[in-house]
């Protein structure tokens, strides 16, 4: 067989078009690898491989039977992904990774993990995260951290800690995330893969366990630009089960991906690059911001002025939701009891009661909203100059793990350069751009107005074919 | 009124009361400090100035949907009950909300 190495979605076809290997083999491959190292990452909360081994026999005989044409009809055929464990799966516990629902096994599948079996993915099982997706760095995670492929002494960053460790890990090809505040660029970041936030409803939502309902995006972390290209075409688009999911068309990202932006204009967030941003991180988006220069875009200065408002107002509008949201478990009709919650989800619940209780609610969740607004002016200014902002996704290289867990104030901070997104509702694509001198990753952010998402995989695209940050792998 | 006199202990509990959470008594000096704090962050909205017209969150005009049973959200009995950690005739036992007189 052929060395299985540095995988993509075309590549993995182009092998079973061409009979390089079979999807069995591909599949066995992957298993293998979890089997064997996924003892130091913990980025799995559940294994599914005996269905994915009849899963990939059964594209073996399609494949056998129909031809290889049947991957143009099957777009994921044979293509190896897990779901970060806040998806529900029907007939799969799905645990957000929380002791509350540690036994609980959904009567349904979530759109999105609906849409992707239909594509006839091969799902390897269900990835661990922060428990209810609450954390920035995957320690909140009832079932144990996750840790960090580059570095196994410190943080993947969260909440989709499994969802990035795993892909980074090459334990699959892609995977399922969620970013209510960060929870997608940040581990894509810490672990040195691309991520995809999509605009706020451009993905539904059903069936996805609720962090906080008017921030949650559901997007996917893979290895490459286009990766999440061809798979974001499949899981967007309007789903009459989420009323808040669009009816706008969803573009063929991944055909449309190699034209040039024309004319890009990007701005760079003065609020972005200030006190507090790491030297490293800074030189490592400068370099960036070079390249896109000498591609021919035009680079300026914009300013997002309410930028210092962003986490407490984000904050208290995710509390409040995440209170409300959580009201639900009270282990009778499914999971377990209210004592079983995790010192960081009482945290959120108890400071969301608060915001929403009476005599405190004008000032506190009242006025995060208006701050919400202007907030999202802010953007909508922006966009008006130019196409795209480029920016940091953290201040600060990874950091290690139990360092920010005493103080969750300082490990909330860590949202500082991602939050604002998700109170604009747009989306924001995470690319790794660089690494420490001692091998910890980097990302950037390029942020754009809402429905850019096929202009935001175009620029990430051209970066990725001038540089081969993406396609570095760590060591296990 | 400052966070530190509105976070008492009393506070705390009533906050728990009201999200239903059961704390330990440890637990509540613990809460205390960390939300005075985190509190005391998120306070900085109010010195947010200027203003913005809310932006429509959806393009959903018409978000109800008939009232009409539809078999793509619709869970079966059997599927419905079968996380539950107590049920009887395919009825979920709650804990009792009245008390006896």
């Amino acid at each position: 067989m052929t060395v299985l190495q540095n995988l993509s979605i075309a590549k993995l076809q182009e092998g079973y078009k061409n009979k390089d290997f079979s999807v069995r083999e591909v599949v066995d491959f992957f298993i293998e690898r979890i089997e064997k190292h996924d003892n130091k990452i913990n980025s799995f909360t559940t294994t599914t491989f005996d269905q994915a081994r009849k899963l990939a026999n059964m594209a073996d005989e399609k494949i056998a039977k129909d031809g290889p044409d049947i991957i143009a009809g099957n777009p994921l055929l044979g293509i190896p992904l897990a779901y970060k464990d806040i998806y529900s799966t029907k007939g799969v516990k799905t645990t957000a990774s929380a002791r509350v629902l540690e036994n609980y096994v959904p009567s349904f599948s979530s759109t999105v993990v609906s849409r992707l079996e239909d594509a006839e993915a091969i799902s390897l099982g269900k990835l661990n995260c922060d428990a209810w997706a609450h954390g920035s760095s995957g320690e909140n995670s009832d079932f144990g951290p996750t840790k960090n492929p580059w570095n196994l002494e410190y943080v993947p960053g969260g909440s989709s800690s499994g969802s990035a460790a795993a892909v980074a890990s090459e334990f699959i090809i892609a995977a399922t995330a969620s970013d209510t505040g960060g929870s997608i660029r940040l581990p894509s970041s810490f672990c040195g893969v691309s991520g995809i936030k999509p605009t706020y409803g451009r993905v539904s939502r059903y069936g996805v366990v609720a962090m906080a309902s008017s921030l949650d995006s559901m997007g996917l972390i893979a290895s490459s630009v286009e990766d999440l290209a061809r798979i974001l075409e499949i899981t967007a688009g309007k789903d009459f089960k989420d009323a808040t999911s669009w009816d706008i068309e969803v573009a063929s990202y991944s055909k449309e991906l190699n034209e040039q932006v024309k004319e890009l204009r990007i701005g760079i967030p003065a609020e972005y690059f200030g006190k507090g941003l790491s030297g490293v991180v800074k030189e490592k988006v400068d370099d960036a911001i070079k390249k896109f220069e000498e591609q021919g875009a035009q680079i300026q200065e914009v300013s997002l002025p309410h930028s210092e408002y962003a986490i407490p107002a984000y904050y208290i509008i995710m509390a409040s939701e995440v209170s409300s949201n959580l009201a639900r478990y009270d282990g009778i009709r499914f999971g377990n009891g209210r004592d079983a919650f995790g010192e960081e989800t009482k945290r959120r619940i108890m400071l969301g009661t608060f915001s929403l209780s009476s005599g405190y609610k004008d000032e506190y969740y009242n006025k995060a909203q208006e701050v919400r607004r202007l907030i999202t002016k802010d953007f909508t200014d922006a966009f008006e100059k130019v196409d795209m902002l480029i920016a940091p996704v953290s201040p600060t290289p990874p950091f290690k793990l139990r360092e920010k867990t005493e103080d969750p104030l300082q490990m909330y901070l860590s949202d500082i350069l991602t939050v604002s997104v998700n109170l604009a509702g747009v989306p924001a694509l995470s690319l790794p751009c660089g690494f420490t001198q001692d091998e910890l990753p980097i990302g950037l952010q390029l942020i754009g107005p809402k429905f850019s998402e096929l202009k935001l995989f175009r620029a990430g695209y051209e970066y990725q074919q001038l540089t081969d940050w993406h396609k570095r792998k760590p060591q296990l | 009124m400052a966070v530190k006199d509105t976070l008492s202990e009393q506070s705390i509990a009533h906050v728990a009361r009201l999200a239903n959470l059961p704390l330990t008594i440890p637990e509540v000096p613990k809460y205390q400090e960390q939300l005075s704090g985190i509190i005391n962050l998120v306070k900085k909205v109010d010195e947010a100035s200027g203003s913005a017209t809310e932006e429509k969150g959806t393009n959903a005009d018409e978000v109800l949907r008939k009232d009409e049973p539809n078999s793509g959200t619709i869970l079966s009995v059997d599927e419905a009950v079968k996380n539950g950690k107590r049920v009887e005739n395919d009825l979920f036992v709650v804990p009792a909300v009245l008390e006896e007189v």
